[in-house]
């Protein structure tokens, strides 16, 4: 009985109708019922269930087909008409789209930085299931530490969750190459086991990666090169396999190229080498060589990783306690381990990425209030095409797409901002610092940039449509032609709005604030050496040419000698590591005639090897004893210096000159014997609590790699030339790395903190000139629409001033509520960037105090200009007006 | 309108092309047109309500067809209805169209595409 299921089949494809834009259906909706119904009927006398099945197919098919259509008439429609009417309020088009265009593309950027930093997958082969291990020491606080070759086999050979082990070091050779003209350079190269890149699971773009048994000594001349290098250095030589590349002036045969995108451990590294162990690498108990990387086995996760290597690490502390007691394994995954600051920069990036998004919302909330004057102004307008049968939904679409219209415009212009934002960003970023591709503006940032500007027309024009609509039609129309009066609705709006803007505000105003402090505490820290006048630079002399520690040794005199020779420097000096490069050197040791410390007990500190005058070049102040002489060499007793944070640490009272001392990784040779005490001084970043120190003479032990330190007269970077010249003069080819001022290097050493504080404080001041802008605007508005009360009252006889007072106080609560919410939003916000605070309190009173009071100040501004215009209102000309 | 103006919408979408032609012969209401199209195809053009309206709304925008307010008996009629008719305009559109049509079918007559007059 087809008749009986009549009424339910209108009633669907009515709602089907739905899909069509209102207007379509108010004008063919009837009437297309209609023809359904008929078909309807025609199909169930026909043939039943199978005609009907086929009648719904297709109408259904021809809606879907045919409503995209008619969207897009009334889209086009209402696209135009938006234009024309933005076309006569270019003012307001202009500052929409620009301060829009701003806040997209710092959104973008930001984005973009995640991205390439954070988001996009790492360039190997499952990457999600690549892990890192580290060794830790519970009894020195240490989580990141090196693997030693004993607990990596042991851990390679006992653990089921990880279905492949590899270990890697990096560090820089010579490299040059026998029909090779250029200069040679110092390259940054990693050292694997054979089945790390298979591990990885990138393939090579020409030739082979290594083989099981290549490490082996013999074997091991082999090397793997970066498409860079292959590009820069051989221009892409198709037949560059078998060709020889010398490493330390080793012959080393050029076995494959990487790709481009194969970025290991960073971006630095553009050679890799089987790994060859050196004897001393098998000694359990020694510091190790080894960072490792891991791939989880299927079913395993980084817990299960985790829980078993605890249990091997616990197994190999009962076996073996004297190396092994205290010290465990940490699995992280591998990002964490390449980014170097990855925590810090994961914070900085959550910080401004949300920083963005309240500028954003500022912004839109600044339109919103824009639009909402707006509308009001053409109240009139819609009202009447209300009153001829335009419905709300119709007028709210139209208002929307106006609000689509600006949005795109900024959307388009800010992504075009963010490009060229990114590109900086990437350059500005040191390229040390783990990225996947370059920082910019890709398919996944386009999108992302699409989605935020069609969310803000929405944030912006949504509310204010759904207001302006909502105007009763015979009032608005009834009221004279300059009608631009507020409903109470509206004016309300407009208030929540600036106080939302205002609490936004004050929360960058204060991350801002915070960032700017720790920064400033970070630059004034004292860093116990003189940084200004010193100039650095980096060596390290390849093994094959100078093997002995006497050799180097006899280099590294000859050179500081003719360095001080040279005008324009007064001291030169050799030391490593370089204090602030973020590179540090530790070790246990224990004082000769004292009992050993128990294992919670430890005694650690930070190592330097300098050599004689290198106290005095760094101008670090010696407090007891003598520095180190050129008779401190290997003929003599071996000494140390020590520095007044070891004294207050390990021998608090009397003085430790004459006592010896052993440092664990050289428990075979003799004791060092302190005879002097020198001032305390940085070692590793600025943010770092003042570590134990002991000064070891490289006359008495072998460093190739050292850091030049020259203290000039006047600019430091004026002495490179001559530098270059001296070293040339003593070896033609040896490659000089990294010359820098030591203020360079200070200020690279602020670098984690740079993005963060420039970044916030940039948005910060951004937020509080656009609240500013937002308050002046609803404040003027206010006045605009009470010019008639304010004409009355003065009419009345209140004085200039209590109508000043009135407006100040008035567009001030706003400010304060604002500022008040502000402040509690800034409390549980500012969480956030705690781990990135140095020397200044979570809660500061600057912070919290000095920044409301100073952006209370701007708003006071902001309504003061209002509030004048409102003083001198003509009470006549006022009251004329209405 | 001149010739060359009303040359400028051709060539028309079948669809488009049957409903004018259905409405050529008279005036007519939607369901009229689906069914007559249908007849006259041997089923091989159902047009869907969707399609049908998408085409009355354009024709009626350009002004190539027009309502129609005469209706017929209330036992034959459905209030819901609105019945359509040519105008001028869009007669002289589809006639300028049936003239292209035929113009190419004899073109492929002459081309033995199809059985010509001269092989009758």
């Amino acid at each position: 009985m087809p008749d009986r299921r009549r009424p339910r089949s209108p009633s669907f494809f009515r709602r089907l109708l739905r899909i069509y834009p209102f207007d379509f259906r108010a004008d063919f909706g009837t009437e297309m019922e209609e023809v359904f119904d008929e078909q309807y009927r025609a199909a169930a006398r026909k043939g039943g269930a199978m005609s009907t099945l086929r009648l719904w197919l297709g109408t259904c098919l021809g809606i879907l087909e045919t409503a995209p259509r008619e969207h897009w008439d009334v889209l086009r429609q209402d696209a135009s008409y938006a234009l024309r009417t933005l076309g006569k309020s270019k003012g307001f088009a202009a500052v929409a789209i620009l301060t829009l265009a701003l806040g997209i593309a710092t959104l973008t950027v930001f984005f973009s930085v995640y991205n390439a930093f954070l988001l996009r997958p790492l360039p190997f082969a499952d990457p999600e299931n690549l892990v890192h291990l580290w060794q830790t020491d519970e009894g020195l606080g240490q989580e990141r530490l090196r693997v030693s070759v004993p607990n990596f086999r042991d851990w390679r050979e006992q653990s089921h969750s990880l279905q492949g082990l590899g270990g890697y070091f990096y560090s820089s050779y010579k490299v040059s190459s026998p029909e090779d003209t250029l200069q040679a350079v110092q390259i940054t190269g990693g050292s694997m086991t054979p089945n790390l890149f298979p591990l990885l699971g990138t393939g090579p773009l020409l030739g082979r990666v290594f083989q099981e048994g290549e490490e082996e000594a013999g074997r091991d001349d082999v090397v793997v090169i970066s498409e860079g290098l292959w590009r820069d250095r051989f221009g892409q030589d198709p037949h560059i396999l078998d060709r020889e590349l010398r490493l330390d002036e080793r012959p080393h045969r050029i076995i494959g190229v990487m790709p481009a995108s194969f970025v290991f451990p960073f971006a630095g590294v553009e050679l890799w080498k089987p790994l060859s162990l050196r004897p001393w690498d098998e000694e359990r108990d020694l510091d190790g060589p080894l960072l490792v990387v891991g791939r989880l086995a299927s079913g395993h996760d980084l817990a299960s990783a985790q829980a078993e290597l605890d249990t091997i690490m616990g197994r190999l502390a009962r076996e073996y306690p004297q190396s092994n007691h205290l010290k465990g394994a940490r699995v992280v995954p591998l990002r964490e381990a390449l980014l170097f600051f990855y925590d810090m920069f994961r914070a900085t990036t959550h910080a401004l990425l949300g920083a963005a998004g309240f500028l954003l919302l500022i912004v839109c909330a600044n339109l919103g209030n824009l639009q909402l004057a707006r509308a009001s102004r053409r109240s009139r307008e819609i009202a009447l095409r209300t009153a001829l049968g335009a419905n709300r939904g119709r007028i709210v679409r139209q208002l929307l797409t106006e609000s689509l219209a600006v949005a795109v415009a900024g959307g388009v212009l800010g992504t075009a901002l963010a490009a060229w934002g990114g590109n900086l960003m990437d350059q500005a970023i040191p390229g040390e610092l783990y990225r996947v591709g370059r920082i910019g503006v890709d398919a996944k940032a386009l999108l992302f940039a699409l989605l935020v500007s069609i969310l803000a027309s929405l944030l912006f024009g949504l509310a204010p449509a759904l207001q302006a609509t909502r105007i009763d039609a015979s009032p608005a129309l009834k009221e004279g032609a300059h009608s631009g009066r507020d409903s109470a609705g509206g004016q309300r709006l407009r208030k929540l709005l600036v106080v939302g803007e205002t609490a936004l505000a004050t929360v960058l105003l204060a991350g801002s604030a915070l960032m700017l402090q720790t920064f400033f505490r970070l630059s004034q820290v004292d860093m116990g050496f003189e940084p200004d006048r010193l100039m650095t630079l980096e060596l390290k002399l390849p093994d094959t040419q100078y093997p002995s520690a006497q050799q180097q040794n006899l280099f590294y005199e000859e050179l500081a000698e003719r360095v001080k020779g040279l005008p324009g420097i007064a001291d030169a000096a050799t030391v490593y590591p370089l204090p602030l490069n973020f590179e540090s050197m530790g070790d246990e040791f224990t004082i000769v005639g004292h009992p050993p410390p128990g294992p919670e007990d430890r005694r650690v500190a930070n190592l330097f090897w300098i050599s004689p005058r290198a106290i005095e070049t760094l101008q670090i102040p010696l407090l007891q004893g003598r520095t180190l002489e050129s008779g401190d060499d290997g003929q003599a007793p071996r000494v140390a210096l020590v520095n007044q944070r070891w004294l207050d640490t390990y021998w608090p009272t009397g003085s430790p000159l004459g006592t010896r001392i052993v440092l664990r990784n050289e428990s075979q040779s003799a004791p060092l014997e302190i005879v002097g005490v020198v001032g305390d001084s940085k070692v590793f970043q600025l943010s770092e609590d003042q570590a134990a120190v002991v000064y070891l003479p490289q006359l008495q032990s072998s460093t190739r790699r050292r850091f030049l330190l020259a203290r000039t007269r006047g600019d430091p970077l004026a002495v490179t030339p001559s530098l270059h010249q001296v070293i040339r003069q003593l070896d033609a080819d040896l490659p000089v790395t990294n010359p820098r001022s030591m203020r360079q290097v200070v200020s690279e050493s602020l670098g984690p903190w740079m993005g963060g504080t420039a970044g916030l404080s940039l948005l910060g001041f951004g937020a509080v000139l656009l609240a500013a802008i937002g308050l002046y605007g609803v404040v003027s508005y206010a006045v605009g629409s009470r010019q008639h009360e304010i004409g009355v009252r003065i009419a009345l006889g209140a004085t200039r001033s209590r109508i000043m007072r009135l407006v100040l106080g008035e567009g001030l609560t706003l400010g304060l509520i604002g500022i008040g919410l502000g402040v509690l939003l800034a409390l549980g916000t500012s969480q956030a960037l705690r781990s990135l605070l140095f020397g200044v309190e979570f809660l500061d009173p600057v912070t919290f105090l000095g920044m409301p009071l100073l952006l209370t100040a701007v708003l006071l501004m902001a309504c003061w200009l209002p509030a004048r215009r409102a003083a001198v209102t003509e009470p006549i000309r006022a009251l004329r007006c209405e | 309108m001149k010739t060359d103006e009303v040359r400028e919408h051709l060539p028309l979408s079948p669809a488009v092309f049957h409903v004018l032609m259905c409405l050529a012969e008279g005036h007519k209401h939607g369901y009229g047109i689906i069914k007559e199209v249908e007849a006259k195809t041997d089923g091989r053009v159902a047009l869907s309500t969707g399609t049908l309206y998408g085409i009355i709304k354009r024709l009626l925008r350009d002004g190539w067809i027009e309502e129609h307010l005469e209706r017929p008996r209330r036992v034959l009629d459905d209030p819901r209805r609105r019945y359509y008719r040519l105008t001028p305009l869009g007669r002289s559109v589809a006639a300028a169209e049936a003239e292209r049509l035929e113009q190419l079918v004899s073109l492929a007559r002459r081309s033995d595409l199809l059985g010509g007059p001269q092989h009758a």
